[in-house]
């Protein structure tokens, strides 16, 4: 690993003038559990390391309010998923989050983590999709929400801008009558990286929510299906039409874990098996 | 950069530290180099294995990809911290009875892993176990007699319970 300096602002104002003196020879640190291999194969050499986990102003805890939850940008993966009113309200959430790595990579990686490394396989984007998640970015004179969708610009590409971090991010609740869960396929079940993921949403009056990742160069919604079920229910052949458009909707790229083909194949029987599971729920 | 140190304070096994570190050592490394502590393993060294895993502040983690300046201020316990008053934890006894080691290289990070679990449920089924060590490899694939091991321990903390 190449020499840094480590340095840990205990509030915003510290933390924004050290991220301004050191500029793009900076890197953030939260849980580490990217960070870390980034820094050990080279692929990242920055002078400094600056440790956000002890700024006052950034929290750990999960709340909620009127309209939804709030996550804060050092909300851990674990505590995600151990938390019971997410398993309730988000289960898609929980259960992409309990797919993360290891129960030792949960412990200390965090979801707003997670999203800022931008991987078109990080296995918590789906559910954030669905759930129409808001990210709040501050800087050191500014403040921004922006939805999730637009947050992810490109495979390790955000739209954070040089001076900018995610606070916190938003879920509002999912409409009234709805269910929804993530389905992974990969090769085995603990520390694996996502072949095709897909978490879904169905409701009784047929809003239907439908978002992948690791098959495509950044996870997606896909609305073209959404939109026919939305109109046409939910029986086998408006169903069987959908899974077509999710199919048409996938670009991914073969690699060590699989073929484009592969997954192309496996997009259509993942999201059935998400959306026979929010079905079942939903009729019963 | 090479003169900057870290002034480092935790609680190792019990042991209050006082050590200076280079700012970009990992917990591995101290635990290992620094402290002697060699019941640690090192083996893929980007967190997948769990060889390395020890548990800060009542989590496990794998200290491979943990900066040691990141540690200040924390309760740190190894393999080594297990035993008290020169008796093994049950978690090793257990490993030792059902036979779970082969070659011993991963030994250590599961019985922590295993240690954690049972100090968050006292009762865990098979799912729930292979959940909490699924970031354990073993390349001997020993891994019936390493569930056993776990159940086996499970009881052992119970009947110490009862005993107390």
């Amino acid at each position: 690993m190449s020499e840094f300096l480590y340095h840990v602002p205990n509030n915003l104002d510290d933390l924004f003038s050290t991220i301004k003196k050191h500029g793009s020879s900076a890197a953030l640190l939260a849980g580490g559990t990217d960070l870390l291999i980034h820094l050990k194969v080279g692929k990242i050499a920055p002078q400094h390391v600056i440790d956000i986990k002890h700024v006052k102003e950034l929290y750990e805890k999960i709340t909620f309010c009127s309209n939804g939850m709030t996550i804060g940008a050092l909300t851990t993966l674990i505590n995600i998923t151990k938390h019971p009113d997410v398993q309730k309200l988000y289960p898609a959430l929980s259960e992409s989050a309990r797919k993360v790595g290891s129960k030792q990579i949960r412990n200390r990686g965090t979801l707003v983590g997670n999203i800022c490394n931008a991987s078109p396989a990080a296995d918590t984007a789906p559910a954030l999709l669905i759930y129409n998640a808001e990210v709040t970015i501050v800087g050191m004179n500014s403040r921004r929400t922006i939805p999730f969708e637009s947050f992810i610009k490109g495979p390790g590409k955000t739209d954070l801008k040089e001076g900018e971090i995610v606070e916190s991010l938003f879920f509002p609740f999912p409409p009234a009558n709805s269910t929804s869960n993530f389905v992974k396929l990969a090769r085995r079940e603990g520390a694996d990286l996502t072949i095709v993921g897909t978490a879904t949403l169905a409701a009784s009056n047929y809003e239907t929510r439908i978002a992948l990742c690791a098959v495509a160069p950044i996870p997606f919604r896909a609305c073209s299906a959404e939109y026919v079920l939305n109109q046409g229910g939910y029986n086998q052949q408006n169903i069987d039409k959908a899974l077509e458009k999710v199919v048409h909707n996938a670009n991914p790229i073969s690699d060590l874990r699989a073929t484009k083909e592969y997954r192309l194949a496996m997009v259509e029987v993942i999201t059935r098996k998400s959306l026979e599971n929010s079905l079942k729920i939903l009729t019963n | 950069m090479e003169n900057e140190s870290f002034e480092l304070e935790f609680i190792l096994n019990g042991e209050s530290k006082n050590i200076r570190v280079k700012h970009y050592w990992t917990l591995a490394e101290v635990l290992r180099s620094q402290e002697g502590l060699t019941g640690t393993k090192l083996c893929c060294e980007e967190g997948e294995c769990g060889a390395c895993t020890v548990i800060v502040d009542g989590k496990s983690v794998t200290s491979c990809i943990v900066l040691a300046p990141e540690v200040q201020g924390s309760n740190i316990v190894t393999i080594e911290g297990l035993s008290q008053d020169g008796e093994i934890d049950p978690v090793q006894e257990a490993f030792i009875e059902e036979g779970a080691v082969q070659c011993g290289y991963c030994i250590p990070g599961m019985v922590m892993s295993a240690k954690n679990l049972l100090d968050e449920n006292d009762s865990p089924d098979e799912e729930e176990i292979k959940e909490a060590l699924g970031g354990n490899i073993c390349r001997c694939a020993g891994y019936y007699r390493i569930i056993c091991a776990v159940q086996s321990a499970a009881q052992k903390y119970k009947e110490k319970v009862k005993v107390l």
